[in-house]
């Protein structure tokens, strides 16, 4: 199976515990097209080739078709937005869920990398995962909230056949707060230990969080 | 002699007959100053959405006291009904519909609960009947919504300065048995009449003027220094109850709006008519202002009107050319409840 995963930093962690892993699974291939999260949006398909010179890992040139399942995660939608808009008074549900739908089809990562660079262009599988900021997760998130939210996003995107997935649950404890040590020593876009990440990160993380997302991602054991 | 030494806009012979009608000035001198950083919140018929859009458009401080969610596209507030009027109301056509408001937003509970109009599974409200595209999922969020929109109204008034309100009609709908106003014939919205409840009523000068006198009181209540400034939407009535025929009743209306607008400014110092309906009506003007239907204003007659109403608060000339091409391109579909009488007719 060959798996591509575009985004930006925050799947620099898959590229660290994917170092880990691939020994394990010698029929798995992985790849990643990844940037700052801006510069990914300026990317062209190219004879069915991903291609952008700024993108920093290679190949630097990707034949979209081959791949089986595609990850992708530049700037997914918070479910922390989702659940503000769900608490505040005076909207009705109807109203709420086109506001997320309004924000989810004219974010970014559905304009510049599914509209432009994968709709039409490949069969994958589509799956978008969500931001592991930990800034959104500050506080315990009522678990029906979290679901209810999770819910109406993974609607709206389910009609672009884009399937959405949280990270390992592994990630998170009892009250779905991230876990502070998956982001020690947090991994940069090219799968290093950037400089800044060397403490806790807020929102990248670390090798021990990509093997656990791989595994999570891909259904492997 | 009293005729003999009075400005060119008293004879009709130099405001009007020696000139262009693009040319027309001195039509309206406000009886207050108006600032661009003055909060301004605008009510009313359909015709009131164009003030709001072109108060936004030349830079002043239009009230919006209920905002959309984040995210929501410009279409779908629009389809939602955010940033048309200054809260949710929805269109208030007739003086009395506008203190049944006013009335709420200072008592939010007085705001009626028994009756809600349901269509399938979804819910919709009777005073504002296409506040929701498809209706609410439950009477709880309507009234939950509902509430939200009489606070807003509150807020809205209590941050303004000048609270503009565009009288529209004089024929309205009550439920006799509960005594409350609705904004449109029930039966329109939901298919369901009932003729032992829904009774059709006309108001005259006395009984519109009531309705205006006690808007008028409400609104002081709830912010003393407020000023007012009325305006008569020149939009003819789509359709008519009155056993007239459309024109006649049309004129009847406007009349009375026309003349309980005057009766108002005559009685408050801290009232203001803006001449709307004169601008786009007037025999000078040989109806150029409206489309082929004779009934809505195009956009030439809202850029008219607007430049008119700017260059007489702000003292300033705009030319008629920028206007025009600054505006022209805004030929939005107005969210207009009246027009439901129109697509009710084709049922018959």
């Amino acid at each position: 199976m060959k798996v591509l995963f575009i985004g930006s930093s925050y799947f620099g962690h898959i590229i660290n515990g994917w170092m880990v892993l691939k020994d394990k699974f010698p029929k798995l291939l992985l790849a990643f097209y990844l940037s700052h999260s801006e510069t990914i949006y300026s990317s062209t398909l190219k004879n069915g080739l991903l291609h952008n010179v700024e993108v920093n890992l290679n190949p630097d040139q990707i034949p979209l078709n081959e791949f089986d399942k595609i990850f992708i995660c530049v700037n997914p939608p918070s479910l922390k937005n989702i659940i503000e808009m769900m608490n505040s008074s005076g909207y009705s549900l109807q109203l709420i869920k086109q506001a997320i739908t309004d924000q989810i089809l004219n974010s970014p990562d559905i304009k510049y990398v599914y509209k432009k660079l994968l709709a039409n262009n490949t069969s994958a599988e589509l799956a978008m995962v969500l931001k592991p900021d930990r800034k959104d997760h500050l506080k315990p998130w009522p678990e029906n909230e979290y679901k209810k939210a999770f819910l109406i996003a993974s609607e709206i995107l389910a009609t672009l056949n884009i399937k959405l997935i949280t990270h390992a649950r592994t990630l998170y404890d009892s009250n779905l707060i991230p876990i502070e040590h998956f982001y020690l020593n947090a991994c940069s876009t090219d799968g290093s230990i950037a400089e800044d990440q060397v403490k806790v990160s807020v929102g990248h993380l670390n090798q021990a969080a990509g093997i656990e997302d791989i595994k999570f991602f891909l259904s492997l054991n | 002699m009293p005729y003999s030494n009075l400005p060119k806009k008293s004879y009709w012979k130099t405001a009007i007959a020696n000139n262009s009608l693009f040319d027309l000035c001195d039509i309206w001198e406000p009886r207050f100053k108006i600032e661009k950083n003055d909060f301004i919140s605008t009510f009313g018929s359909c015709f009131a959405q164009h003030i709001s859009k072109a108060l936004i458009k030349n830079g002043y401080s239009w009230v919006n006291s209920e905002k959309s969610p984040p995210h929501l596209s410009l279409d779908n507030q629009r389809n939602f009904n955010y940033g048309i009027f200054s809260c949710r109301t929805g269109n208030i056509y007739t003086t009395t519909l506008l203190s049944q408001w006013l009335n709420w937003a200072i008592k939010p509970n007085l705001s009626p609960t028994e009756e809600i109009f349901k269509i399938d599974n979804s819910f919709f409200d009777p005073f504002r009947p296409r506040i929701e595209p498809l209706g609410f999922s439950s009477e709880e969020e309507l009234l939950a919504s509902r509430k939200h929109t009489i606070l807003s109204l509150n807020s809205a008034i209590k941050e303004s300065k000048i609270f503009i309100f565009t009288l529209g009609l004089t024929e309205h709908w009550l439920n006799s048995k509960l005594n409350y106003e609705y904004p449109i014939c029930p039966g329109t919205i939901n298919k369901i009449f009932n003729k032992s409840e829904h009774e059709f009523k006309k108001h005259n000068f006395e009984s519109s003027y009531a309705g205006l006198k006690m808007s008028i009181d409400l609104l002081k209540e709830i912010n003393p220094g407020l000023k007012i400034i009325l305006t008569v939407s020149p939009v003819p009535l789509t359709a008519s109850y009155s056993k007239n025929h459309i024109a006649v009743a049309t004129m009847e209306s406007k009349s009375i709006l026309r003349s309980i607008a005057s009766e108002a400014v005559e009685n408050h110092d801290f009232i203001d008519y803006f001449p709307s309906y004169e601008i786009i009506n007037s025999p000078f003007c040989r109806g150029i202002f409206f489309d082929p239907n004779m009934r809505n204003v195009n956009q030439y007659g809202v850029n008219f009107v607007m430049k008119l109403f700017f260059q007489s608060i702000a003292s300033f000339d705009i030319s008629n050319d920028e206007i025009l091409s600054n505006n022209i391109k805004d030929n939005f579909e107005l969210e207009c409840d009246e027009i439901i009488l129109e697509a009710s007719q084709k049922l018959i």
